[in-house]
């Protein structure tokens, strides 16, 4: 065997990475040949002083750096995270036809929400709760059907006259009856008179005379207006399809006419 | 006699022996999936504690310095926290580290290299810093009398000098078999490579090294 050969090949057999067959004729050669055995002890020796370099002390601190650094990737992990994420779901609306289409959808839903919101906002919602309904169909329907008629009214889809409170026969109102009783009583005394007077018109429809601004000559015809005025019963006033309190200024002028 | 000489017949041993080490790292493969889908932190801590000191060494004689060898296993540890939820166990864990902390030192020492080319800094400087911590950080404090002391760390100096100086593969695959001890296997695995390759960069090492200092070998 060659020596070139043979030590090509102590590095393995000092590893003893040879086939057996190879091993036994290197080993063969290496107890004939000096300078072969020679190189091949060197290279133990270079192997065992290059064992010896494995004696590197750790620092005690890298353990600590790498907590640092783990600290830190998991506190950015959160941000990361929600931000991969918003990133994600972004493109899958981008991408995906249906959900974009859904989008659309829900973003039309939710512009109708916020601008019938800011509506309510400028014109307050008003149940009238005491109502004879109430009693014969339930709160929750009533309920129902006036804030069905309340969003008709506020996307103006119910025109004014209709918002108007329909005033049923039954109910109480001034009429010619009770101006005429006025009249005739008024008209017995022979002058000329007037008067005028501050009125409040509370939510029942019934009036008071508050103050009066001109007294008539002949008190006893601001007497027989505040019996009349107090015995009927009007219409009161009206916001929003809701009954308030309103106040009235009344002047009257008695004429008489001679033949 | 005869019914031992059947008992091999039936048994042998080799093949005995394989498949159980075979069984063996499979189990121990298995009960390490287990524990990464469970408890990836508390087997991240086992993990580093069993090969913070390996890697370390690894990527200090690569690159020759301390802080550089500081810097890249803490950034090995890093990517392997990072990666573990990845490991499927495809190799053993060890040679999937070894592989990250090989490419890590491969890619700062093609770094420094550029640097060196650029003359931005002095490779000489550089490594002489390398070796005085060598120098401070590794003084036996066996019975040795100073004088012999101071010989082992000049031998100790030139010879890893001399390795600073091989090419960086067979730098690396000397380093994982002489001073770490690996298999040529493992060293396959985790350089990525065929075993004849180990074989040839160890054996062209060993030669380079031996040439380079027939006079410290005796």
């Amino acid at each position: 065997m060659k020596c070139q050969n043979t030590l090509d090949q102590l590095s393995l057999l000092l590893d003893e990475m040879l086939e057996r067959s190879d091993a036994e004729r290197v080993s063969a050669h290496l107890a004939t040949c000096d300078k072969c055995d020679r190189e091949y002890n060197r290279l133990a020796r270079l192997r065992e002083e290059l064992g010896s370099l494995n004696r590197v002390r750790v620092p005690d601190y890298l353990r600590h750096l790498v907590q640092l650094r783990l600290e830190e990737e998991r506190s950015q992990n959160l941000t990361t995270q929600l931000r991969e994420s918003l990133e994600y779901w972004w493109s899958r609306i981008r991408t995906t036809e249906r959900i974009w289409y859904l989008t659309r959808v829900f973003g039309m839903a939710a512009t109708f929400v916020f601008f019938f919101a800011l509506s309510s906002a400028v014109n307050p919602v008003y149940l009238e709760l005491r109502n004879q309904n109430v009693e014969n169909n339930g709160p929750s329907q009533y309920l129902r059907q006036q804030l069905g008629s309340y969003v008709l009214k506020n996307l103006g889809l119910m025109p004014v006259e209709a918002q108007r409170r329909p005033i049923s026969p039954s109910e109480p109102q001034i009429n010619d009856l009770y101006l005429l009783k006025f009249g005739e009583s008024a008209s017995r005394i022979g002058s000329d008179d007037s008067f005028s007077v501050f009125t409040v018109v509370d939510r029942s429809g019934s009036a008071k005379i508050q103050n009066v601004l001109e007294y008539p000559a002949d008190r006893r015809l601001l007497q027989s207006f505040n019996n009349m005025i107090s015995s009927a019963q009007l219409r009161p006033a009206s916001q929003n399809g809701r009954a308030v309190d309103s106040h009235l200024v009344l002047t009257f002028n008695k004429i008489s006419v001679y033949d | 006699m005869d019914a031992l000489a059947a008992n091999e017949r039936m048994f042998p041993k080799e093949i005995a022996l394989e498949d159980f080490e075979s069984e063996s790292a499979a189990f121990e493969r298995e009960a390490l999936l287990e524990r990464l889908r469970t408890d990836a932190d508390k087997t991240f801590d086992e993990l580093f504690e069993r090969y913070n000191s390996m890697v370390f060494r690894l990527a200090y004689r690569i690159l020759g310095d301390r802080e550089e060898a500081l810097d890249v296993s803490q950034d090995v540890f890093f990517t392997v926290y990072r990666k573990l939820h990845r490991f499927r166990g495809e190799s053993s864990l060890k040679t999937w580290i070894f592989r990250i902390a090989i490419n890590r030192a491969s890619n700062r020492c093609r770094w420094w290299n550029r640097l060196r080319r650029r003359g931005t800094v002095s490779l000489d400087e550089h490594l002489s810093a390398g070796r005085d911590y060598v120098l401070s950080q590794t003084v036996e404090a066996g019975g040795n009398s100073p004088e012999q002391n101071l010989l082992l760390h000049e031998r100790r100096a030139e010879i890893e000098s001399w390795l600073l100086r091989l090419p960086v593969h067979q730098r690396i695959a000397v380093i994982m078999r002489d001073v770490e001890g690996m298999s040529y296997e493992e060293i396959a695995e985790s350089m990525h490579v065929s075993l004849g390759t180990v074989k040839s960069r160890i054996a062209r090492g060993r030669q380079e090294l031996k040439r380079h200092l027939n006079g410290a070998l005796g």
